[in-house]
């Protein structure tokens, strides 16, 4: 499994031109640099959880993974309105998404300290607070929003030409940024 | 694999049962949080037992978390024993953990479902709060 986790990581890497890259990452504590695929597990492994729901029928339901989010939901319900976090004050929100089937995942420095590292600097990435990618994979969700948290602000461009993927950043400023196709507040 | 389909299942039932939240007319549900039980229950003033799920040691030092259930309803849910060794922990957890409940009772006048952001749950939480579930048959 864990030759899985690499060889997905090393697809991240070049899927997001190297702004996804789990080598030699400081370790939060001591700074020593370590193999850290997080990124991407915490996505993969939800989405692998979520097979289980995904198998009922008929039924609607909403997978919350520490902020990583997966829905589906049945013809005849309502969708679900999922609230992305202010990464300033996380007890407000900044924006609400409807979504029926498919995975919102936020990334950024709002928790715990700086945990977005620039991979070609190895230091922490600060221009871009939070990062939302709504789309079909939350596992490429994590990894997208990971890699354009570090990136910063020219990550907009990049995050537009991804197919089927739409983007919410939010700056270091307050400034909201959005892909083409985000939906309109 | 299957525990982390077992506690993530267990947020999923957390996250519906939090979402049909009564404010307890009562008002808040305890003050005796000081008492600290391995997977205990405590009755509360206002008619709501409280579930401790057991005391889990992460890297950074130690977690439990307590529910409070009233009526067959999540009604409180309480950290009362976390990290607080140094002063960026204690910084981290003034900020991270009254926000964890606040962010479950604005989601209800918000009119949204659920909140996506930045990871901040740590695995203690988590395993604590899947034994304080586990204590209360949720």
């Amino acid at each position: 499994m864990f030759a899985l986790v690499i060889t997905l990581c090393e697809q991240a890497r070049r899927r997001t031109e190297g702004w996804f890259d789990p080598r030699g990452l400081p370790d939060p504590r001591t700074g020593r640099p370590r193999y850290d695929p997080s990124g991407l597990v915490k996505g993969w492994a939800a989405e692998r959880a979520a097979r289980h729901l995904a198998a009922l029928e008929g039924i609607g339901w909403c997978l919350n993974a520490g902020g990583d989010i997966l829905v589906h939901t049945p013809d005849d319900q309502p969708a679900w309105r999922i609230g992305i976090e202010n990464p300033d004050d996380p007890a407000r929100i900044v924006r609400v998404v409807e979504n029926r089937t498919g995975a919102v995942a936020t990334s950024g420095s709002a928790h715990r300290g700086t945990h977005i590292v620039d991979p070609h600097t190895r230091r922490p990435a600060i221009r871009t607070e939070a990062v939302t990618v709504a789309g079909p994979s939350l596992m490429w969700g994590d990894v997208y929003a990971t890699a354009a948290a570090a990136r910063g602000p020219d990550a907009l461009q990049w995050l537009d030409g991804l197919d089927g993927y739409e983007s919410l950043l939010v700056a270091r400023s307050g400034l909201l940024r959005a892909t083409t196709g985000w939906p309109a507040a | 694999m299957r525990r982390i389909t077992l506690w993530l299942l267990s947020t999923v039932t957390l996250v519906v049962l939090l979402f049909s939240y009564r404010t307890s007319t009562g008002g808040s549900v305890q003050t005796d949080t000081a008492q600290v039980t391995t997977g205990g229950q405590t009755s509360t003033s206002s008619g709501g037992t409280t579930y401790s799920g057991s005391v889990v040691s992460t890297r950074w030092g130690d977690v439990q978390v307590t529910v409070t259930v009233t009526d067959g309803k999540i009604t409180d849910v309480a950290v009362p024993v976390y990290p607080s060794e140094n002063h960026k922990d204690q910084e981290i957890n003034a900020y991270a953990l009254p926000v964890l409940r606040q962010e479950t009772l604005d989601a209800q006048s918000a009119d949204i479902d659920t909140v996506s952001g930045a990871t901040v749950t740590s695995d203690g939480y988590i395993e604590s709060l899947q034994a304080a579930l586990d204590a209360a048959h949720l």
